[in-house]
């Protein structure tokens, strides 16, 4: 063999692979493989495309608000559409996705903590990871996210590569999902998926009864709060879309442990996200709740997390602050 | 940029040489030249671009001080030609001073009773390889032996991006010889098919092999009281071979690139486990390091004292390699580092001086051993933590049988055998291929040297190659980079 075509086999035989798996991710069906966060991903935008004709009550938020609100303890028709991992850059599409195939909602309850109108750190490993928006969605997220936030993206090449690696499913981020699932995982992500269906999207997150053992602030509420500006914009898109539709809308607080909320009072944080709920709602006219609930640690499942016990007691609470039927 | 990154292999590296052998089809030597400096200095700003200006201005100071070393030269000015070394010798030594050791001796001097408050200063990459690589052309002007002084070769000569983060460090006379060759300028097959195969071989043994040991070696050395005997031994053995893998791959991937621009630079590793004693093991490992080291110190010593008489041979030998070690880093870990072998390598030249006598295979033992428990310390974090190693790796923390390795017996699963169940966990297979193939296989060197292109070949480096790429987004470090 000459060593001209032993290079171009070489070259060629790498790529034809790399190719050939790359066709492999796109055509094999995602629930097969797809990690565990991926059918609660799956189910909420499902249900954001499926036509529905019922008038519902909605729970946007984070994970925090996904284990935190009971939509059947609260009402027969709330519907928890919050996401692990999800900011208001997700839950925009899913409230505008949700409206072009659901009569309009009753009501909206809005749920973040604090963290997440600062990091959208699930970006890449959720929201791409696991093809939630459509394309065009994505490459105007991105410009977004690097236009207004300049300064997040620390090497904004490699990122938007990262992100076309995520949005052309290529082996580099998929490979190891695959391997890891041994293509075995359709069972569990479909069990899953029913169970979240049946939940009305509820789910918990942490179920620990002694993670206090290892307990560590959240590093990010250890830092000045500092909203990024894309986040602040999607919300305020989403809030003000209530507003011109005129569906009630609330932004709420999710419950917080003694542990954080002592840190967070003591190094300022805490002040700084309450004068930028305070201008969130100057500036869009909807109701934003500045009490955060501090509950016991007994109540939650991990650091950020409610267990069982602290998402009954928050549902109480928001359906009877609401007076929600 | 990481040769092993997706922008290197699939941007940047097909770019820059579609680039330079389109200059070489238009005969623009200058051109072609002038492209692999640009190439170069965004290869190096990529990383970080603060450090481009020190690159630069680095590359600059050295050229101006060569300029007039070479001035001074042919005018047969030989006080200023001196002085003017001396400058350039400051200057290179002032830098890596203040880059890699001020921190760590303003900490040593508060250990002893000093309250100097430490400057955190960022470590550019690559500073110690672009110095020394200037140092040694420095030494060349004032001897005589370096000539070349054009810019633009000059700058390339510096910031040639495969060798540019980690070596091998280059001798400015064969190089220049090559940047001035306008044949190098036309795709020679034969180079692109060796250039490549060893860039592939590389790569494998960078991610398929050291990055697989990392994440164990980095639980293993994170708590080390935590370490047993097994796992002690275990920690240390995947250390030495992942600090192997991992720069030898590097300078594999460097020497391969090179290649295909047929640029011959030097290799930097020969099987140095299968060195018979601590001499030949530095004759193997980081081969262009220990030259270098020679020429600047070593040989300067010995012309110094006007004989060889054993004695000056010896302290030449333990100020030359306590220099490597340290050269290494700035830390205690690395003076005791620098110490070992410093005082390993004359008590091998004195048995070899009194012809004493020891069998290769004990002597290579007695080697590997001894070159292991230095490993310990050049990885661990702190002195105590490497005795604390030590302790475990002596039983002193107690035997602990895993419950893994009980289970191993019975686990062969292809998936756990490569990388293991959990992160951090030892990937078995890795691990005992990683030992053969360093004690009993040819290294790439050797298989590129009697290389010829078979579909074996082909096989092998397309499976590897692609196996390679597709860990490409798995974390990884170039351990050599923080030095």
């Amino acid at each position: 063999m000459g060593d001209k075509k032993y290079c171009e086999i070489i070259v060629g035989g790498i790529l034809f692979l790399y190719l050939l798996m790359t066709a492999f991710i796109w055509i094999i069906p995602n629930e097969i493989y797809m990690d565990k966060e991926y059918p609660y991903w799956k189910q909420q935008k499902d249900y954001v495309h499926a036509d529905g004709d019922k008038s519902e009550i909605l729970f946007l938020g984070d994970s925090a608000f996904k284990a935190a609100v009971l939509p059947n303890q609260i009402s027969s028709d709330a519907y928890n559409l919050a996401l692990g991992g999800g900011t208001a850059l997700e839950m925009c599409y899913a409230l505008e996705t949700y409206l072009d195939h659901h009569p309009k909602p009753k009501a909206v309850y809005v749920g973040f903590g604090s963290v997440h109108y600062a990091d959208i750190e699930s970006f890449q490993g959720r929201t791409l990871y696991f093809h939630y928006l459509p394309m065009m969605e994505e490459i105007s997220l991105q410009f977004r996210i690097l236009s207004d936030d300049t300064s997040y993206v620390e090497k904004p090449i490699e990122w938007v590569l990262d992100n076309l690696q995520y949005m052309m499913r290529l082996p580099s981020k998929y490979f190891w999902t695959l391997w890891a699932s041994r293509l075995e995982r359709g069972k569990q992500n479909h069990h899953d998926y029913e169970r979240l269906v049946q939940s009305k999207g509820h789910r918990l997150f942490g179920t620990d009864q002694h993670w206090m053992n290892h307990y560590h602030t959240y590093e990010r509420l250890q830092k000045p709060f500092q909203p990024l500006n894309c986040v602040d914009y999607y919300m305020r898109r989403m809030l003000n879309k209530c507003v011109a539709m005129g569906i009630p809308v609330n932004v709420v607080q999710l419950p917080i442990h003694k542990l954080d909320y002592e840190v967070i009072q003591k190094n300022g944080y805490l002040a700084d996200y309450i004068a930028y709920l305070d201008k969130l709602e100057k500036e869009t006219g909807v109701s934003v709740e500045r009490e955060i609930p501090i509950y016991d640690v007994t109540m939650f499942g991990d650091h950020m997390h409610v267990n069982m016990q602290g998402a009954k007691r928050f549902s109480q609470e928001i359906k009877l602050r609401y007076r929600i039927q | 940029m990481l040769f092993n990154s997706y922008i290197f292999i699939f941007v940047f590296f097909p770019v820059t040489i579609l680039g330079y052998f389109f200059w070489g089809y238009r005969k623009q030597l200058r051109m072609a030249n002038i492209w692999l400096v640009v190439a170069s200095l965004l290869f190096y700003g990529y990383w970080d671009i603060r450090f481009l200006p020190l690159l630069l201005g680095s590359i600059a100071v050295n050229y101006f001080i060569a300029g007039m070393i070479l001035s001074a030269r042919e005018q047969g000015q030989t006080r200023k030609r001196k002085l003017a070394f001396l400058l350039g010798l400051a200057f290179n030594i002032s830098l890596l001073c203040y880059y890699k050791y001020l921190d760590f001796f303003l900490e040593t001097l508060n250990l002893l009773g000093g309250e100097f408050a430490l400057l955190h200063i960022l470590l550019p990459l690559g500073i110690s390889f672009f110095t020394i690589t200037q140092l040694l052309y420095l030494l060349d002007c004032n001897e005589g032996v370096a000539k070349d002084h054009d810019l633009v070769n000059y700058v390339l000569f510096v910031s040639f991006f495969p060798h540019l983060l980690a070596g091998p460090i280059l001798y400015h006379k064969p190089m220049m010889k090559q940047f001035r060759d306008e044949t190098r300028l036309t795709i020679n097959w034969e180079n692109m098919s060796r250039g490549l195969s060893l860039f592939v071989i590389g790569l494998v043994k960078k991610v398929l092999i050291a990055d697989q040991l990392s994440g164990y070696v980095a639980i293993g050395y994170s708590d080390t009281n935590g370490l047993t005997l097994i796992s002690a031994w275990l920690t240390a053995i995947s250390y030495m071979l992942q600090l192997y893998y991992d720069f030898s791959g590097y300078s594999d991937m460097a020497v391969g690139l090179a290649q295909i621009m047929n640029i011959k630079i030097p290799i930097n590793f020969n099987s140095p486990y299968r060195a018979n004693n601590l001499i030949s093991f530095w004759q193997r490992w980081h081969i262009s390091l220990t030259n270098a080291i020679t020429a600047c110190i070593y040989m300067p010593m010995i012309k110094r004292f006007g004989t060889s008489s054993f004695c000056h041979v010896v302290l030449a030998i333990f100020v030359t390699f306590f220099l490597v070690g340290i050269w290494h880093g700035a830390g205690w870990t690395y003076v005791v580092f620098a110490l070992m072998h410093s005082i390993g390598l004359v008590v091998n030249h004195a048995w070899k001086h009194y012809h004493l006598w020891m069998s290769g295979i004990l002597s290579r033992v007695f080697m590997i051993f001894f070159v292991l428990v230095s490993m310990v310390f050049f990885r661990a974090q702190s002195v105590s933590d490497a005795c604390t190693v030590l302790f475990a790796m002596a039983g002193g923390q107690g035997v602990a049988w895993p419950q893994k390795v009980v289970d191993f017996l019975g686990d062969f699963a292809v998936g756990t055998l490569l990388v293991g169940n959990v992160p951090g966990e030892l990937p078995k297979l890795v691990f005992v291929i990683a030992i053969c193939l360093v004690f009993f296989s040819p290294n790439s060197n050797e298989l590129v040297r009697k290389f010829c292109p078979s579909y074996v070949a082909v096989v092998a480096l397309v499976l590897g190659g692609f196996g390679s790429i597709l860990l490409l987004s798995q974390p990884s470090e170039f351990l050599y980079f923080q030095f």
